[in-house]
């Protein structure tokens, strides 16, 4: 085997395009050769990086909406842009799957925003000559009186000029503008943006209005209006999605272009295919009416790399960013370098690989293409049911990896947990560590029982829940960034074997909050497990991991820790031994009888070696 | 917006001088990944990359007439902004500024921990010190996100040839690293 094909074997892995007997190639030459690991193991390294460094050095969302309004300063931004706003502004996160509501509003609004500034402006035009022809008229009663300024009580029966509607009398032409109900020159006619073609509005309405502000909340509009006499505005004046009412006239929808959230839905996502009662509060509400949405899912907890954007039925995408709330029926995909973590509402996370798509359903996750990691607790008595083609994966506790490796196959890794597989009416029962092929129409007879460990995105992915869940803690100490390193990395290879996320938070979150410990002893404790599991077969990752924290009670320090970890593996291992000369408690399978395991979302783990060790080295 | 994107070069850049100038949108859409990988290629300072690639796009929109051929949109672009850049670093010789790269990363995340601000910004002067080929592979495979087939086009290789390319960018960018943080 050249040293160039290798070179390009360890690329193709890297870049995630290499075939099955790539990576069997590659493991193999890997194993024969550390340097050879060592090399593709910084090569990794560099890769992730560089990844991360791509993603905070990409142009800004806003750029294109940018370069447009300087080219032209009156642009009307488009849906881009708005949605580069969207997201980084204060308006409400989109959660629809559609987004194009948000995004007519937007645009309604600043369409808006420049017809209320040609308005205003007219508006006080019209307000001075009002208050002239006022003073004016003042000044002929003055004068008709006498040439005392202060008038007899009973003169300004004639003529008192306290009231505006006599100045209106007096020079009626600019009163309409404030008073009654706006000329079409100066409101706009409709209060739907939708009507007016931006490339007209422009023309028209910004040769003597700068363009606006992006970033300029939405209520600003509407003070803009705002003249003296507001309580006579023209209530059709509001703007149509701020305040839902009688100002928005449905009889006009008809004119208006239909809109991608107005198209009859033709997908079957479950939660997508809403009644069509909710299309007439679409037209007419603009992002607001959209309110009766779909039950929460869960919410966006980071995007590692690349992104990762709702998909609508017309295919449109709109990217979205951490924190955003997902509800049941959207359908999402990750891009080329996409890697992204989802928290679910049901407990437990999904982390998505790159070119995936999944559409969120009321009780897990439907797989259409690409990878995804599921760790699932199930500490709310619930199953996740994840779905690909006609199968269901029913899982109760654990986690595992699906990839659909070609159109007609997908495989199942399971590196812990309980599951069960389901094909119409056949399932298969799914128990410890093992992995399943998937050929689409049957149903796989068995699962081979294999210690599973998991790719490296994966225990990437589940490395930053961890990390994201004591970030407040981290925050809190002061080290220094090769350390940082280090921890990332232990943490990385710890979430590759099956370890509980659950329980790894709770083990780092009691180091953290222990004073006595500091970041590097953390890191120090977690590289200790690693070289525990590499030296133990016995030992699974979650008991280790319990009887690391197990071994924190009453240290001090670091040193302490290290000796009542040592001691608690000694006897933890004499106890098995000594169960395991007792008959009646051995158990069949891959099922664990240890008294301490059987305690542990982890108890039914493969016994045996898990392979962190060969992670670890 | 859909429509436009199937609309080639030509067809765009002809609508564009008929009257809707509004779809040069379209085009900063398209090329502005393209140009701003040049940019980043040639200098290595990401503010000055950023106002680059606008600068482009504002002389592209003001000169558009003047383009001959629209089916070479992307190339007439991208010698816009070899030009802006060749300026800029004439600029700079003309105030005394030294020639060369000037590694500076002012652009990224403020709100970065400082950890991983100093981890971007060891990582963008390693890819600021590969050759040029390398950081083409790495910029296109990165930040435009193309295929190797698509950047093997673009610079005249064979995709193995990329392959190969893009491997040695990675062991070099690993090797830069190790040397500006030796516990990398």
């Amino acid at each position: 085997m050249g040293r160039e094909h290798l070179d390009i074997l360890m690329n193709r892995v890297i870049d995630g395009v290499a075939s099955p007997a790539d990576r069997e190639e590659l493991a193999r030459a890997l194993e024969a050769d550390p340097t050879l690991r060592a090399e593709f193991d910084e090569l990794k390294a560099a890769h992730s990086s560089t990844l991360l460094l791509f993603e905070r050095l990409s142009l800004p969302g806003e750029f294109t909406g940018r370069v447009m309004r300087r080219v032209q300063p009156d642009h009307v931004p488009t849906d881009a842009d708005l949605t580069a706003i969207i997201e980084s502004s204060d308006l409400p996160k989109v959660s629809e799957p559609t987004p194009s509501p948000a995004r007519n509003l937007l645009r309604s609004q600043m369409i808006w925003r420049r017809k209320a500034n040609l308005a205003a402006v007219l508006s006080s035009i019209g307000a001075f000559s009002a208050a002239a022809a006022l003073l004016l008229a003042i000044g002929m009663l003055t004068g008709i009186v006498g040439p005392s300024r202060t008038p007899p009580p009973q003169a300004p029966v004639a003529g008192k000029p306290e009231s505006p509607r006599p100045a209106v009398r007096v020079d009626p032409a600019p009163q309409p503008a404030i008073h009654e109900a706006a000329p079409p020159v100066e409101v706009p006619p409709s209060p739907q943006p939708r009507d007016i073609s931006p490339d007209r509005e422009e023309d028209e309405d910004d040769r003597e209005v700068p363009p606006p502000a992006p970033e300029q909340p939405q209520g600003e509009v509407r003070r803009e209006v705002d003249t003296p006499a507001r309580e006579h505005e023209d209530p059709s004046r509001e703007l149509p999605g701020t305040a839902p009412g009688p100002s928005v006239e449905t009889p006009e929808e008809p004119a208006q272009p239909p809109t991608p959230s107005e198209t009859p839905r033709t997908t079957d996502v479950p939660g997508k295919s809403g009644p069509s009662v909710e299309e007439p509060e679409r037209r007419t509400g603009g992002a607001r009416a959209e309110a009766p949405e779909q039950p929460l899912w869960g919410r966006l907890v980071s995007i590692s790399s690349g992104n990762l954007s709702l998909v609508d039925e017309n295919g449109k995408t709109l990217k979205i960013s951490d924190g955003t709330e997902l509800r049941v029926g959207q359908r999402l995909q990750t891009n080329v370098n996409g890697l992204s973590v989802l928290g679910l509402s049901l407990g437990g996370y999904v982390a998505a690989g790159r070119k995936t798509t999944f559409v969120l359903t009321r009780n897990g996750i439907t797989l259409e293409e690409g990878e995804l990691a599921v760790d699932f607790d199930g500490s709310r008595g619930q199953q996740l049911q994840v779905a690909f083609d006609a199968y269901t994966l029913a899982l109760t506790r654990g986690t595992l990896l699906l990839e659909k490796k070609t159109r007609r196959k997908m495989a199942i890794s399971q590196s812990a947990g309980v599951a069960a597989l389901r094909h119409g009416e056949n399932s298969l029962s799914l128990e410890g560590s093992l992995e399943v092929d998937v050929e689409f129409g049957k149903m796989p007879a068995s699962a081979r029982a294999r210690a599973v460990v998991l790719p490296d995105w994966c225990g990437n992915a589940r490395a930053e829940i961890s990390l994201s869940r004591v970030e407040k803690l981290l925050a809190e100490r002061k080290y220094s960034s090769s350390v940082d390193r280090r921890l990332r990395s232990v943490i990385a290879t710890v979430s590759k074997v099956p370890v509980s996320t659950e329980l790894l938070v709770a083990f780092l979150r009691r180091v953290l909050e222990e004073p006595a410990f500091s970041v590097p002893d953390l890191v120090s404790m977690l590289e200790s497990l690693v070289e525990a599991l590499n030296s133990m077969p016995e030992l699974t990752a979650n008991t280790a991991l319990q009887l690391a924290a197990e071994s924190l009670c009453e240290c001090k320090s670091l040193a302490d820790w290290v000796r009542r970890f040592d001691l608690v593996r000694a006897n933890w291992l004499k106890r098995e031994a000594k169960e395991a000369r007792k008959p009646e408690h051995k158990v069949e399978g891959k099922g664990d009888s240890g008294d301490v395991k059987d305690a542990t979302p982890g108890a039914d783990e493969k016994r045996g070696k898990d392979q962190a060790g060969t992670q670890g080295k | 917006m859909a429509d436009l994107s199937k609309l080639d070069d030509t067809e765009l850049v002809k609508r564009c001088l008929t009257g809707d100038r509004s779809l040069f949108e379209e085009v900063v859409h398209r090329y502005q990944n393209n140009i701003y990988g040049l940019c980043l290629r040639k200098v290595a300072d990401l503010g000055q990359a950023q106002d680059i690639v606008q600068e482009t796009f504002v002389v592209g929109y003001e000169n558009l007439a003047r383009l001959k051929d629209p089916s070479r949109l992307k190339p007439w672009l991208m010698g816009i902004a070899s030009n802006l850049i060749r300026d800029y670093y004439k600029r700079r010789k003309l105030a005394g500024l030294p020639e060369g790269h000037d590694v500076e990363v002012i652009g990224l995340d403020p709100l970065e921990s400082i950890e991983q601000r100093e981890r971007h910004e060891l990582l963008y002067r390693a890819i600021a010190r590969l050759s040029e080929r390398y950081k083409a592979v790495l910029i296109k495979r990165y930040l435009e996100e193309a295929e190797y087939p698509e950047i093997a086009a673009e610079l005249g290789l064979s995709v193995g040839a990329v392959e190969v390319c893009m491997h040695r960018a990675r062991k070099a960018l690993a090797a830069a690293m190790k040397e500006l943080t030796p516990d990398f």
